[in-house]
C-alpha cells in the first residue's frame, strides 16, 4: 500500500548522513571526552600531549571532519610556539595577561577538541537521547533541551530590545536597568506559555520517552572508547612530568 | 456538582517538580549561563580576573536564579539549574573534573539551605545563592590545588623568573581565602540587586 | 493515491472505532501504567492511520464534511454542563456555559476579547484547572470520556490537542523532525509508528516543506504550521484552536486554514476561538457568541454571513467573507516626483542589503505630515525591515530618507522617527507609567514636563494609569505607551508594525482612530499591516511593496 510520491521525502528518525569514515555513537564521543578531562590535568611531557591531540584530530578527521582537525592542530601548534617562544622573550604586559589563560588553554586543550567533535556530531536531541540512555533522567534533560531551545530566542529579544533602545535617549546610568527588565520579563512569559503548550503535549507522561534517535554502539564505537581509556591510563602511568 | 475541580493540588504532589517547573528552569537556566559565560570570557583576559571571576558572577547574575527561586518553589530546582550548566561546559570541552566537583558540592549546600528556609522568603534564596556561587570557583581553582603542574610547565615554557614569582604570589592561600569570601559577599550582593528589580519591577507587573 | 478509492464512510468508521478504544480508557484510569497508556494509543493509532486521507484537496474536503455530519453519533465529543469560573478575587469569568460537540464538528467561538473565549477552550484542553488552579472551576466538563481536572495532563494530551496564539513559544526542539515527533516521543510510541504518523500527518497536511528544518530559522506562520502538524501527529480527537492566526499574516492564515480542512476531513473534532471570522467561515457547522463569559448566541454558517456589517460591528466581530475583506480598497500610493516633500517624510531609491542581498526592492514613497500611508506586501517582502531600516537601525542602506526636504542619516533617523515594534514589550523600560514617560522627556522633571506628560496620556486615554508598571497594562495600553513616548520625544515620523494583529473589531477601530488623531497633530505615519479591514479605516493611500 505504501506508494510514495516520487519526489516526495520520506520521514525517518535519527537518521543522519555520514560525513566520514566512521559514524560514533554520542556515547563513545562522551568517553573520549570524559577521558580528555582526566588527562588534562595529569603531568605528562609534551611528546605525550602532542600525540594525544594528534589521536584526537586523527579522530575528528576519521568522524570527516578533516578541517576541523587540521585547524585543532595548527591552533596547537601556535600555541606551543606563542608560550614557550614568543612569551618568554616578549615580557611585558601582553605576556602577563595571557600567559595563564593560554596555558590553561593548553591544558584543557583535549577537552576542547574533544568537545567540538562531540557538537559537531550531534544535535541537542541526538545528545539528549543519549544521555537518557546513560540514565541521566527527565527531570535534566528537559530542561535541558528548553535551555539549548532558549539561546537562539534569547539572542533575538536581546538585539530587539538593543534596538528599542536605540531609538530612545535612555541615559547610560538606566541602560543595565532597561536592558535586563524586559528580557527577563519576555523569559517569563515565554517560560509559561511554553509551559502551557508542553503540559497540553503531554511532556508530564511518565512513559519512557522512545528513543527516536535509534543509538546503538558499534564495533567501532567500543573500539575508541577502549583506546580513550587506555590512553588516560597510559598517561597517568607513563606520562612523563612537565 | 459544586467544586470538585478544586482541589487538584495534592499536598503529597506539591513538592515534586512538574512540566511547567521545569521548563521554568529551563529558560532561567539559559539567561543565568550567558552571564556566566560572559564572565567566564572576560576571565580569560586577566589572570586577576579570572580568580575573581566567580565574584563578578555572583554579583551579576542573581536576577536569572532569584527569579527561578521565585517561580519554582521545590526541592531539586538548583541542583538542576547547576547540573545543566556543568553539562553544557563539559560538553563543549570547557570543564574540568574540579568543576564539576565544586559544582556537585556547591548545588547540594544550596539545596540544603533552601530547604531549611522552606524554599521562600528572599533570606533564604539569597543565601543558597551566596553559597551556589562557589561553584564556578572551581574554574580558577587549578591555580591552587595543580599549582605545581602549573608552575611547573610556565616555568619550562621559559618564562622568567619574576613572572614565575608574580603568579606564585596569585596563586597564595590569602588570595584563594579572598576569592572565596568574595565570591559569598558577590552572591548576597547580586541577590540584593535582584530585590531591588523584584521590588521596583517584577512584582509591579504581578511576575511573581 | 494508494486509499483514494476508499469510501468517505469506510473511513469515518474507522475513525469512530478507533476513537471507542480509546474511549474505553474511562477516567478512572487516572493510575493507570505508562505503559498500558502507551498501548491504548498504539492501537488508537492504527485506526487513526487507516483514517487518514492522503491529500485532502478542496473536493475531498466537502466530501468529507458531509459525510463526517451525516454519520455523527449522538455521543457529545466534548460536553460542557453549567460551567462557571471564578478568578481568585471572586470575579466570574465563565456563567453557566453549557456546550456540546459532535464529532466531527467545527465550532468557533467568537466574540470581544477578554469575554470568556480563552477560557472555555481552557477549560476543554484541561488548563483550566490544571494549569491555573486558581481559577475555581464549577459545573461539568466531559472531554472525550475524560473530565480534565481529574485525568492527568498527558493522558488527556493523546486526545485533546492545543494550539496557541504565540508561534514563538509552543516548540521545544531545535529541528523541525524533532518537534513533529515530539509528542509521541513522551508517550513512549515506537519509532517506527512515530515515524508512520508523522509522514502521514505531513503528507495529509501537504506539509513537506516543514521537514528537515531549523526551527529557529522559520517564519511565523511556518512556525505555526510546524506546531499544528505536530499536535496532529499525534493524533488527537478533539482540536482545541485559541486564536491561532492572531500573529500571522494572510498567505499564513490561508495554510492554516488548509490544515484545518485537512483535519475535518479526516473526521475530527475542532473548536476554535478567532477574531478573524474570514479565516474559518466557510469551515464553521456553527458559531457561539461570547459575551460576558455566557454563550448568548448561536449563529448557523449561513446567518454568520448573512450578518448586517453594523450588527457584526456592534457584536465585535471582524469580517466574515473573505471577498468582503478583499473588496476594502485604498487608493495606491501616487509615484512621488523627484523633488522631495517639504513637508513630510520622502524616501527615494531606499533599500538597505542583509547579507550582501537587497531586503526589498528600492521604495519612493511620500508620506506630507498629517497623512497615514499604509504598506502591504506578501510574506517575506521586507516590510519590517523597510521599517527599520527608515527608522536607522539597518546598517547598509541606500538612497535617500529625507524629512521637511532634509535628507537624514541613521543616526538623526533614530531621533526623528519612533518605531511601535509588533512586540510592543520590547520597547518599555520604566518602573511605572510616569516614569516611562519621563524617560522619554530625557529626565526632567519640571513643571512643564509634568503638565506635557498629563497632556500626552490623557489625550491617550491613559491619564488613570500613572503609577501602573508598563508590563501590568494591556496590550493595547502599551501600544498607546510606546506611542506617548514617542509623542513626549517629539518624533515628528511615527511607524507601526502590525498594530492590529490579533485585534477585535473594537480595539482594532480604536487603534485605527489613534493613528488618526495623530496624524491630525501634523505627523508623517507609516503603518505596515496585513489588515485590510483596518488600512480601509485610518490609512490616506496604501504602497505595496514587492509590486
Amino acid at each position: 500500500m505504501e506508494r510514495v510520491a516520487p519526489g516526495a521525502k520520506r520521514f525517518t528518525l535519527g537518521a543522519r548522513e555520514r560525513r566520514g569514515l566512521v559514524a560514533l555513537d554520542p556515547r563513545a564521543i562522551l568517553g573520549v571526552l570524559a577521558a580528555a578531562s582526566a588527562v588534562a590535568f595529569m603531568s605528562k611531557s609534551p611528546a605525550v600531549e602532542l600525540a594525544l591531540v594528534a589521536s584526537v584530530a586523527l579522530l575528528q578527521a576519521l568522524c570527516g571532519h578533516v578541517r576541523m582537525a587540521l585547524g585543532y592542530l595548527g591552533c596547537y601548534g601556535a600555541l606551543w610556539a606563542i608560550l614557550t617562544f614568543v612569551f618568554p622573550n616578549v615580557g611585558g604586559i601582553a605576556a602577563t595577561m595571557f600567559t595563564i589563560s593560554l596555558t590553561f588553554s593548553r591544558k584543557v586543550f583535549l577537552c576542547l577538541m574533544a568537545g567540538s567533535l562531540l557538537v559537531a556530531e550531534c544535535s541537542v536531541h541526538r545528545l539528549c537521547a543519549a544521555l537518557a540512555r546513560l540514565r541521566v533522567p527527565q527531570v535534566v534533560l528537559v530542561p535541558l533541551t528548553v535551555t539549548m531551545r532558549y539561546f537562539p530566542t534569547l539572542a533575538d529579544e536581546a538585539s530587539h530590545i538593543r534596538d528599542a533602545m536605540r531609538l530612545r535617549d535612555i541615559p547610560a546610568s538606566a541602560r543595565m536597568e532597561c536592558f535586563v527588565v524586559p528580557l527577563v520579563m519576555s523569559a517569563t512569559s515565554t517560560a509559561d506559555e511554553l509551559s502551557r503548550a508542553a503540559t497540553c503535549r503531554g511532556i508530564e507522561n511518565p512513559a519512557r520517552s522512545t528513543d527516536t534517535e535509534r543509538l546503538r554502539m558499534r564495533a567501532a564505537d567500543w573500539a575508541v572508547l577502549a583506546l580513550a581509556v587506555a590512553a588516560a591510563v597510559g598517561t597517568a602511568l607513563w606520562g612523563g612530568a612537565y | 456538582m459544586a467544586t470538585h475541580a478544586v482541589a487538584q493540588t495534592r499536598p503529597s504532589d506539591s513538592r515534586v517538580l512538574k512540566g511547567r517547573d521545569l521548563i521554568t528552569i529551563g529558560i532561567f537556566t539559559a539567561i543565568y549561563f550567558v552571564i556566566q559565560f560572559a564572565t567566564m570570557l572576560l576571565g580569560g583576559l586577566h589572570p586577576a580576573l579570572w580568580v575573581f571571576m566567580p565574584v563578578l558572577d555572583g554579583l551579576l547574575a542573581g536576577i536569572p536564579f532569584m527569579l527561578m527561586c521565585a517561580k519554582v518553589q521545590k526541592p531539586g530546582a538548583v541542583v538542576i539549574m547547576g547540573l545543566i550548566v556543568a553539562l553544557i561546559y563539559f560538553v563543549t570541552g570547557m570543564f574540568t573534573p574540579l568543576i564539576l566537583g565544586m559544582m556537585a558540592g556547591a548545588c547540594v549546600l544550596a539545596e540544603a539551605v533552601r530547604a531549611l528556609a522552606r524554599w521562600k522568603g528572599f533570606a533564604g534564596n539569597a543565601l543558597a545563592y551566596a553559597v551556589f556561587g562557589f561553584g564556578m570557583c572551581g574554574s580558577p581553582l587549578p591555580i591552587w590545588v595543580f599549582h605545581d603542574s602549573f608552575m611547573a610547565q610556565i616555568s619550562a615554557q621559559g618564562m622568567s623568573v619574576e613572572y614565575c614569582a608574580t603568579l606564585d604570589a596569585l596563586a597564595s592561600a590569602p588570595v584563594l581565602v579572598a576569592m572565596l569570601a568574595g565570591t559569598f559577599v558577590a552572591g548576597l550582593a547580586g541577590a540584593a540587586i535582584a530585590r531591588v528589580l523584584f521590588k521596583k519591577h517584577f512584582e509591579k507587573a504581578g511576575l511573581v | 493515491m494508494a486509499a483514494g478509492g476508499r469510501s468517505a464512510a469506510t473511513r469515518g468508521g474507522e475513525a469512530v472505532r478507533g476513537r471507542k478504544t480509546a474511549g474505553g480508557c474511562m477516567p478512572g484510569c487516572g493510575r493507570a501504567p505508562a505503559g498500558e497508556n502507551g498501548a491504548v494509543r498504539e492501537d488508537a493509532a492504527t485506526c487513526d492511520s487507516a483514517a487518514v486521507c492522503e491529500g485532502a484537496d478542496a473536493s475531498g474536503r466537502v466530501r468529507g464534511r458531509a459525510s463526517a455530519a451525516s454519520r455523527a453519533d449522538d455521543a457529545p465529543v466534548v460536553e460542557l454542563r453549567g460551567v462557571s469560573c471564578a478568578a481568585p478575587d471572586g470575579s466570574r469569568i465563565l456563567d453557566d456555559v453549557s456546550l456540546s460537540v459532535r464529532r466531527g464538528e467545527c465550532v468557533l467561538l467568537c466574540g470581544r476579547s477578554g469575554m470568556g473565549k480563552t477560557t472555555i477552550t481552557k477549560c476543554v484542553n484541561g488548563l483550566i484547572p490544571q494549569f491555573e488552579p486558581a481559577i475555581e472551576r464549577a459545573g461539568e466538563v466531559r472531554v472525550c470520556g475524560l473530565d480534565p481536572a481529574a485525568c492527568e495532563m498527558y493522558e488527556l494530551a493523546l486526545r485533546v490537542g492545543s494550539v496557541f496564539q504565540n508561534p514563538k513559544s509552543q516548540f521545544f526542539n531545535l529541528t523541525s523532525n524533532d518537534e513533529l515527533a515530539f509528542g509521541l516521543e513522551a508517550a513512549g510510541v515506537d519509532a517506527e509508528v512515530i515515524e508512520r504518523r508523522v509522514g502521514e500527518t505531513v503528507r495529509a497536511l501537504r506539509a513537506e516543506r516543514l521537514l528537515d528544518r531549523d526551527v529557529t530559522k522559520m517564519s511565523g506562520g511556518e512556525k505555526q504550521s510546524l506546531v499544528f502538524a505536530s499536535v496532529d501527529a499525534m493524533g488527537p480527537d478533539v482540536y482545541v484552536l485559541d486564536e491561532p492566526t492572531a500573529n500571522l499574516d494572510a498567505e499564513a492564515a490561508r495554510i492554516l486554514h488548509d490544515h484545518v480542512a485537512s483535519i475535518l476531513a479526516r473526521g475530527k473534532t475542532v473548536i476554535v476561538a478567532e477574531h478573524r471570522l474570514h479565516f474559518m467561515a466557510d469551515l464553521v457547522d456553527r458559531a457561539l457568541l461570547v459575551e460576558g463569559g455566557r454563550i448568548v448566541r448561536e449563529l448557523a454558517p449561513d446567518e454568520l454571513r448573512a450578518l448586517p456589517a453594523s450588527e457584526r460591528e456592534r457584536l465585535g466581530l471582524r469580517a466574515v467573507d473573505p471577498a468582503d475583506v478583499l473588496a476594502l480598497r485604498c487608493p495606491p500610493a501616487p509615484r512621488p516626483t523627484r523633488a522631495l516633500l517639504e513637508r513630510g517624510l520622502s524616501l527615494r531609491g531606499f533599500s538597505c542589503s542583509r547579507a550582501g542581498r537587497r531586503a526589498f526592492p528600492p521604495v519612493d514613497l511620500d508620506v506630507p505630515r498629517g497623512a497615514v500611508a499604509g504598506v502591504m506586501g506578501g510574506n517575506g517582502v521586507g516590510k519590517t525591515t523597510l521599517l527599520r531600516a527608515v527608522a536607522g537601525l539597518e546598517r547598509a542602506t541606500e538612497g535617500t530618507v529625507a524629512f521637511d526636504g532634509h535628507p537624514l542619516d541613521a543616526r538623526a533617523r533614530r531621533r526623528t522617527c519612533s518605531l511601535v515594534m509588533q512586540d510592543v514589550n520590547h520597547q518599555l523600560f520604566g518602573d511605572s507609567v510616569r516614569s516611562e514617560c519621563e524617560l522619554a522627556l530625557g529626565g526632567a522633571a519640571s513643571d512643564a514636563a509634568a503638565e506635557r506628560i498629563a497632556e500626552v496620556l490623557s489625550a491617550l486615554d491613559l491619564e488613570l494609569l500613572p503609577t501602573r508598571h508598563p508590563m501590568a497594562l494591556s496590550g493595547g495600553q502599551k501600544q498607546r505607551l510606546a506611542v506617548a513616548c514617542a509623542l513626549l520625544a517629539r518624533r515628528e515620523v511615527l511607524l507601526l508594525d502590525e498594530p492590529t494583529s490579533g485585534l477585535d473589531f473594537g480595539h482594532m477601530v480604536d487603534v485605527s482612530r489613534l493613528v488618526r488623531r495623530l496624524a491630525e497633530r501634523g505627523i508623517s505615519i507609516v503603518v505596515v499591516t496585513h489588515d485590510r479591514e483596518f488600512i480601509s479605516r485610518c490609512c490616506d493611500s496604501v504602497y505595496h511593496m514587492g509590486d
